[in-house]
């Protein structure tokens, strides 16, 4: 006669095979759920990002190329933007010269904290002979 | 004896099962692993290559903000033609406080806006030194501001020189002292009474080639391949228009120095570059 390992009215065999899944089911779980945390983690799309900042130069150094940017003038700089800029994406400039206020130039208020956002700089000399620093920065919508 | 083979075979079967599983599920993660660890080093690449573009961006766009200055504030015109490059300025050249003023200014707001820029101008505010390429003649004031330009060739490749001057003085004199080869020198010099000392004539640009004007007012000479045009009188002034003939269209004129450095240090990226002006 076996001994039994606890004395439970129905036995051992299925609280030993119940106990068998839940570890087997638990190190499977557990895996998957590392490999998803690692699979999703990869899914992060770099070069979509790079494309952000693309649109962005791009759209500055035509702004820089057409003149727009030597205006100085926040309507003219903005109408440009409105025409140039992708629908799905907004965007800051800000203009900085020597000896002269900063003219900002966005298509919304506020830059958001729970996305991506691309940024860069140019530099050009406006038509009076003044030097200035365009950056700007591109997000989403 | 039955019932206990049927349990030892359904224990296997479990067992390889089991098995199964785990290798199943150490194969997932293990791709998993890798494929996070190739998105780990395409965002690195990526990151590069932002940086790389933020390098480009910056070093393209003060690049042209210099050419700019160059047009806006040297008073010296540049001029590509088919088998020539042409240069043409006043001497002495009024632009020079201007255009020093405007060269150490810019450079004060780029260094001072962008902390991984750095611009040279070194010898660009006190001789102007042009470069022309691929023939590697120098085009350059002994002091800019001054009544002297030198073209310096590293060597004879192009095929002679062509000088033009308007002076606010009438020609008085004019007296050729050449050395015979097959250069091409040419010149002429117009006072404001419409009298010319001019003429074309093939030197050696190796021996002393001398042209002087107005009792040696206004020299022009060739010595060792280099030609210098100076003005030695106070009260004469002149546009001077000097033209190398290249025989091509192919030339290009840059900075004689890496005026724009750029670095990122951090990811290992940096740039020197010079300024192309045409």
């Amino acid at each position: 006669m076996k001994k039994r390992l606890w004395k439970l009215h129905s036995g051992n065999k299925a609280f030993i095979f119940s106990i068998d899944v839940m570890i087997a089911v638990s190190v499977v779980a557990i895996i998957m759920i590392i490999s998803a945390f690692y699979l999703v983690k990869a899914g992060d799309e770099s070069i979509s990002k790079l494309q952000t900042i693309r649109i962005g130069s791009d759209i500055l150094a035509l702004m820089d190329n057409d003149g727009t940017l030597d205006t100085l003038s926040v309507e003219e700089t903005g109408t440009e933007l409105n025409s140039l800029l992708p629908i799905n994406y907004h965007m800051r400039i800000r203009i900085r010269c020597n000896g002269q206020e900063s003219v900002t130039v966005e298509t919304t208020g506020a830059i958001p904290n729970d996305r991506f956002i691309g940024s860069g700089k140019r530099v050009f000399v406006s038509e009076t002979g003044n030097y200035c620093l365009a950056d700007f920065n591109i997000w989403l919508k | 004896m039955v019932k206990m083979r049927k349990l030892n075979s359904k224990c296997k079967r479990g067992m390889l099962f089991t098995l199964g599983m785990t290798l199943l599920s150490f194969v997932v993660l293990s791709l998993a692993i890798l494929v996070f660890h190739n998105a780990q080093k395409s965002e690195i690449l990526v990151s590069k290559l932002a940086v790389l573009d933020r390098v480009y961006e910056l070093d393209t766009s003060i690049q042209q903000s210099l050419r700019d200055i160059f047009y806006l504030k040297s008073g010296i015109s540049v001029n590509i033609t088919e088998d020539s490059i042409i240069f043409q300025e006043s001497l002495p050249n009024p632009n020079k406080e201007s255009f020093n003023a405007s060269m150490t200014s810019f450079k004060r707001f780029i260094e001072s806006n962008l902390s991984n820029v750095n611009i040279s101008i070194g010898s660009i505010v006190s001789q102007l030194p042009l470069t022309i390429q691929p023939n590697s003649i120098i085009y350059k004031h002994v002091d800019f501001g001054d009544k002297q330009i030198e073209v310096i060739p590293e060597q004879i490749n192009f095929e002679g020189y062509s000088i033009q001057m308007i002076i606010n003085k009438n020609v008085t004199s004019c007296s050729w002292d050449t050395e015979s080869g097959s250069f091409t020198l040419s010149i002429i010099v117009t006072g404001p009474n419409g009298a010319e000392c001019s003429g074309s004539q093939p030197i050696d640009p190796s021996e002393e080639n001398e042209v002087n004007i107005n009792n040696e007012d206004i020299e022009i000479n060739i010595e060792s391949n280099v030609l210098s045009i100076s003005i030695d009188d106070d009260s004469t002034t002149a546009d001077v228009q000097t033209t190398i003939l290249t025989g091509n269209s192919e030339g290009y004129i840059e900075y004689d120095w890496p005026v724009v450095s750029i670095s990122f240090a951090d990811f290992g990226i940096s740039k020197q570059s010079k300024t192309r002006i045409r």
